[in-house]
């Protein structure tokens, strides 16, 4: 199986903490969406996760469900998302984050074609633990399937997911939603080394991820993290600004800046 | 590996892996405590002393000489809190109190499984908060004030269509922010693995009395076993002891709501496809793009765009059938049983009494139907009302 967001990842991860945000497709507008993607620096960033919307986003807190309702209402759908993202050349690996059933009435195999071909070097699927991988078998050599990890996560599972994993080893932050979690800095350390005895691949830390300080503080023990709801919350605060896109890449300078202090 | 927590292809465990440790602890003191005897000791207890168990199986005679049926209610409509829902809750929260755990989540359509919780919640002194669709707040302020009472806190879910899947997702969400120290009631044969089991199990005293009831009165198996169907509960609860009895035909009503050919019903088998909603594969109602379509039923209680992995599999092995009826029919029938009978069903039950009209015309006189008559119709009177007079209007 070839896994090229996991060499690209890895490599990457040798020379800076990786920052990956994560926006949602189709917010606040569909234009003004793919304004901010086209302006996105990669300096700043190492790979983008994008959210393809579904109606019952049992993960996520207020701010990224209230993204994705939107989103729904201006009539995103997963073949939109597909053919929007064909006609973008970017410069950074890009990530899909969605829900089981939305990969699954797409069509699995279907999926992965269509999504490599947009761009796309993984997916995220939110409420697809270790155990339902399988289903997702006919993305090989397609797309790699990124894996979550949790807090809760007892230490045998921890590695058999660190094996099973491609491109990195998402960990969750502590015990909530996204936007919305209770961050355990010294459970969190205790895992992330669970996970590195099993993997090579980096490790990411996301969910809570809500500042440059808070950045800097957990992506110390870990390979880099992953930034959602915060932004979404600044891209909300600023939706109505003539230049949103570089606002945006103001906000993840931030970001950059703070983990580039680290060592 | 994949086959852990299925039926057929049907159920599983779809959730955030922050969830998938609770959910094993869950399994195996669920596994623990249904072999011990102490445990099912003192939940009889309760079933018996406290929900009023066994609950009767009465021969409603003139519906029977209506129909040119025998048609036998298995009154779950009698049991405290006044659905079947307090068999499960009662058998829930006794298991979350062994495990340690201090405070129960719960959400709640109708609010006949909001009211079962904060009962049981009473009874065993746990904390207690019920998740509402803020839409159903306001059409069951009765079985509100009534979670208040016993002393739960009612929170109203704003997001999606503030309807019983998003007080589901809103309870999830809870869930893997509290996992420690709360249990998360389900009020249906739905959601995750062991969810689907365990309710079922829980309620699988349903047709176990009914099945020994029926053979005291009439000294045979019946001919046909009738329920409702929204997620499923009171059906699984009656169909399991006749599953093995194949010559025994098992119905599910589904909520037809304004007709199938129209978006407004909640027929998730009968227009349905398969896919994931709230942690299992089962018939949802959804769009072409996988996204959840917004129900519609006069049933509160059968407004859910899903149904129990287990009846899908019932449904796709051919063991079952899934049948609807209309908002009108379920009415009509209400209104039939209330002065035939003297009972007034919750509307609900009210569907599965509806399809009995159907059934008289296929299975030959004095065929022996067992209804699931599973809750009472007081929370919907109001609403009957307002129907009824916009009718003759």
């Amino acid at each position: 199986m070839k896994d090229i967001l996991g060499s690209v990842l890895r490599e990457k991860s040798q020379k800076r903490k990786l920052l990956l945000p994560y926006l949602t497709f189709g917010y606040p507008t569909i234009e003004s969406f793919l304004a901010i993607l086209e302006n996105l620096n990669p300096d700043f960033i190492d790979a983008l996760e994008i959210g393809i919307p579904h109606s019952d986003p049992v993960a996520d807190g207020p701010v990224i469900q209230e993204s994705s309702q939107k989103a729904l209402a201006l009539g995103v759908t997963p073949r939109l998302v597909f053919e929007k993202m064909q006609t973008l050349k970017l410069s950074f690996p890009l990530i899909a984050m969605t829900y089981g059933n939305i990969v699954y009435q797409y069509g699995i195999k279907k999926f992965g074609q269509d999504f490599k071909e947009a761009g796309f070097y993984g997916l995220i699927v939110a409420d697809f633990p270790l155990e339902a991988k399988p289903l997702l078998d006919k993305l090989e050599n397609l797309l790699s399937i990124i894996l979550l990890a949790s807090t809760t996560t007892p230490e045998e599972r921890l590695k058999k997911i660190a094996r099973e994993s491609q491109g990195f080893v998402y960990l969750v932050s502590g015990k909530g939603v996204t936007g919305k979690t209770r961050i355990q800095q010294e459970e969190l350390r205790e895992v992330v080394t669970i996970i590195k005895s099993a993997t090579d691949l980096p490790v990411l830390v996301g969910f809570g991820i809500n500042s440059p300080e808070k950045a800097k503080e957990i992506a110390s023990f870990c390979d880099g993290v992953i930034v959602g709801s915060a932004l979404l919350h600044f891209v909300t605060q600023n939706k109505h600004h003539k230049d949103l896109p570089q606002l945006v890449n103001d906000f993840l300078s931030n970001f950059r800046k703070a983990l580039n202090e680290i060592e | 590996m994949i086959q852990k927590g299925f039926f057929g292809e049907f159920g599983g465990r779809f959730v955030p892996e922050i969830l998938v440790h609770p959910l094993e602890e869950l399994e195996e003191a669920y596994n623990f405590f249904a072999k011990d005897e102490n445990f099912q000791r003192e939940l009889n207890y309760y079933l018996k002393n406290y929900a009023g168990r066994p609950s009767p199986l009465y021969f409603a005679e003139r519906l029977s000489k209506k129909m040119n049926l025998k048609v036998y209610l298995k009154r779950e409509d009698l049991n405290h809190t006044g659905s079947h829902k307090i068999n499960n809750t009662l058998g829930q929260v006794l298991l979350a109190k062994k495990m340690g755990k201090t405070r129960i989540i719960a959400e709640t359509g109708a609010g006949q499984h909001g009211v079962a919780t904060a009962t049981a919640c009473a009874l065993l002194g746990l904390e207690c908060h019920i998740y509402m669709g803020a839409v159903d707040v306001e059409r069951q302020k009765l079985n509100v004030f009534r979670m208040q009472i016993l002393g739960a806190e009612v929170i109203p879910v704003k997001t999606g269509s503030q309807t019983l899947k998003d007080a589901i997702n809103e309870a999830m969400r809870d869930w893997v922010s509290n996992v420690d120290t709360t249990h998360y009631v389900i009020g249906s044969v739905v959601g995750p693995h062991p969810y689907p089991k365990m309710v079922r199990d829980f309620q699988s005293v349903i047709g176990k009395e009914a099945k020994q009831q029926i053979f005291e009165a009439e000294g045979r198996l019946p001919d046909c076993v009738l329920a409702c169907v929204g997620g499923g509960s009171n059906a699984m609860g009656i169909f399991h002891a006749f599953v093995p009895d194949k010559e025994v035909l098992l119905v599910g009503v589904e909520a037809g709501g304004l007709g199938l050919e129209t978006s407004k019903n909640a027929a998730s088998i009968g227009r349905g496809k398969k896919g994931i909603l709230h942690g299992s594969l089962s018939y949802i109602l959804q769009d072409e793009f996988g996204q959840i379509e917004e129900t519609h039923s006069v049933a509160a209680g059968l407004d859910y765009p899903g149904v129990g992995p287990e009846h899908s599999f019932l449904f796709a092995s051919g063991r079952a059938r899934y049948v609807n009826v209309t908002d009108q029919e379920a009415l009509d029938a209400f209104c039939e049983l209330s002065r035939l009978e003297g009972i007034i069903p919750a509307l609900e039950s009210a569907h599965a009494i509806a399809y009995l009209n159907k059934l008289r015309k296929e299975l030959p006189q004095d065929s022996i139907v067992l209804v699931c008559l599973s809750g009472r119709g007081d929370k919907d009177v109001e609403q009957v009302m307002r129907y009824l007079k916009e009718e003759s209007r």
